[in-house]
């Protein structure tokens, strides 16, 4: 949200050029349309059909020097087909279709199973993100969440036990009504995860091979 | 019942009296040269690695992990922890002293049992056995070995195969209980830190005994470093 003496001096700025005036007014328009309440966060939400993004994860850990950074891209497609691969530094890739959810990775070159009971655990964290992408921040159970200024949602466990594993969740919207800029996921103070989207598609046609192939 | 009775003790008798490979005696102007080549294996100073870890159990296969590990070899200490690719840490502990404490673990990586096997792995890995070598000499197939004896971890034998791989073998009394496999890769390994041996590609098997399954891990290495005390 700008603060309105910002916003009185860009006006004075741009007073004599009307064509770029009239682009700051849409722009801070759009900016602040959106993401102030849940009811904006819903409708938003219901404008999206699919999601393509690249996203980067640092992984800050005390006893990490420097953050490791993965890299990926995820695709999502309405109500609950998620495609989230890593590409580097290893290769992963977690497909959810038609209520299936199931992971590979890459091992001498060919995409395997994973097969572990680990994956109850994806099945969560992936209800979380179509839930998120659903605009349906708060709604689940086990998480308070609040929306705080600059269009930024915290959330916090409600129970204890859920408490000492994760902290808080940070979502940071984007400028671009519906879509996500970031999510922060603290599991103490010097461990947290921080995904970072980027090159975000709004509404892309995407093909169902891309939910249920690997390659 | 008699019928079977007869082969289970025979095998029993077979196990108690299957004894150590042997280690054959060299000339005793290659022994320097031998010893400082299993010197050599183990790192030295403070580092930081990571890992990807794929690991195969009973019943459960294709699941990997990424393993973060900060060693001090002269301290003898070690911080480590495991994450999903996610980022999620499952476990979080250290050694030091020669005791683990554990600071996060999440089922079914919350027991003490699993992080003194874990801290066992990696100490057997990157740490040179204490205590120094009991024998040099050549093996059956007339590598070149390192057999030591110790209290921590018993008797270790560190063999170096034709070409830069190398092989690490612990027994607990005559019971063969973990082999790593090292194998630093074409350079590469060595490219990633130097001179220094950090393997591109561990094979780690081991039975796990009464409270664990066998478990075998394929650990590729994703980044090796040098890191300064002051980052302790």
């Amino acid at each position: 949200m700008m603060n309105p003496f910002t916003e009185k001096r860009l006006l004075r700025r741009f007073r004599y050029r009307p064509g770029v005036t009239l682009a700051v007014l849409l722009a801070f328009f759009l900016c602040t349309g959106w993401g102030n309440s849940w009811e904006e966060i819903r409708s938003a939400a219901q404008q999206i059909r699919s999601v393509r993004a690249d996203f980067v994860q640092e992984k800050h850990l005390k006893i990490l020097t420097k953050p490791l950074i993965s890299k990926g891209v995820f695709y999502f497609r309405m109500p609950d087909s998620l495609r989230w691969e890593y590409t580097e530094p290893v290769q992963s890739i977690l497909l959810m279709y038609d209520g299936e959810t199931r992971r590979y990775i890459q091992s001498s070159g060919v995409y395997i199973e994973d097969e572990t009971a680990r994956l109850q655990s994806m099945q969560v964290v992936i209800q979380e993100i179509t839930r998120w992408l659903n605009g349906r921040f708060d709604e689940n159970p086990d998480f308070s969440a609040t929306l705080t200024a600059d269009r930024r949602i915290v959330m916090t466990p409600k129970n204890d036990s859920l408490g000492s594993f994760i902290r808080r969740i940070e979502l940071q919207l984007s400028e671009t009504p519906g879509l996500m800029e970031s999510v922060t996921i603290y599991e103490g103070e010097d461990s947290f995860t921080r995904l970072m989207f980027r090159n975000s598609v709004l509404n892309p046609d995407l093909d169902d091979t891309i939910f249920e192939e690997v390659e | 019942m008699k019928q079977l009775f007869l082969p289970i003790l025979l095998l029993f008798f077979l196990i108690s009296c299957a004894s150590l490979p042997s280690v054959s005696p060299v000339d005793p102007a290659a022994v320097p040269d031998i010893r400082q080549t299993c010197d050599h294996l183990f790192p030295e100073g403070n580092w930081e690695v990571v890992h990807a870890i794929e690991a195969d159990m009973p019943g459960s296969r294709g699941g990997m992990m990424i393993g973060v590990t900060k060693i001090s070899a002269e301290a003898r200490t070690i911080e480590t922890a495991m994450m999903t690719v996610e980022g999620f840490v499952v476990f979080q502990g250290r050694y030091a002293g020669g005791k683990v404490s554990v600071s996060r673990g999440i089922p079914p990586f919350d027991s003490l049992h699993f992080a003194k096997g874990l801290m066992e792995d990696i100490r057997l890995v990157f740490f040179e056995p204490e205590g120094g070598t009991v024998r040099v000499g050549i093996t059956e197939n007339g590598r070149p070995v390192c057999r030591y004896e110790t209290e921590e971890s018993g008797t270790v034998d560190v063999i170096t195969e034709a070409g830069d791989g190398w092989l690490i073998r612990q027994y607990e009394g005559k019971k063969l209980r973990r082999t790593v496999h090292a194998l630093p890769g074409e350079g590469e390994g060595k490219a990633a830190s130097g001179e220094v041996p950090i393997p591109r590609l561990l094979e780690l098997s081991a039975t796990g005994g009464m409270m664990m399954p066998d478990y075998n891990l394929t650990l590729r290495l994703i980044k090796a470093e040098q890191v300064d005390v002051s980052n302790e």
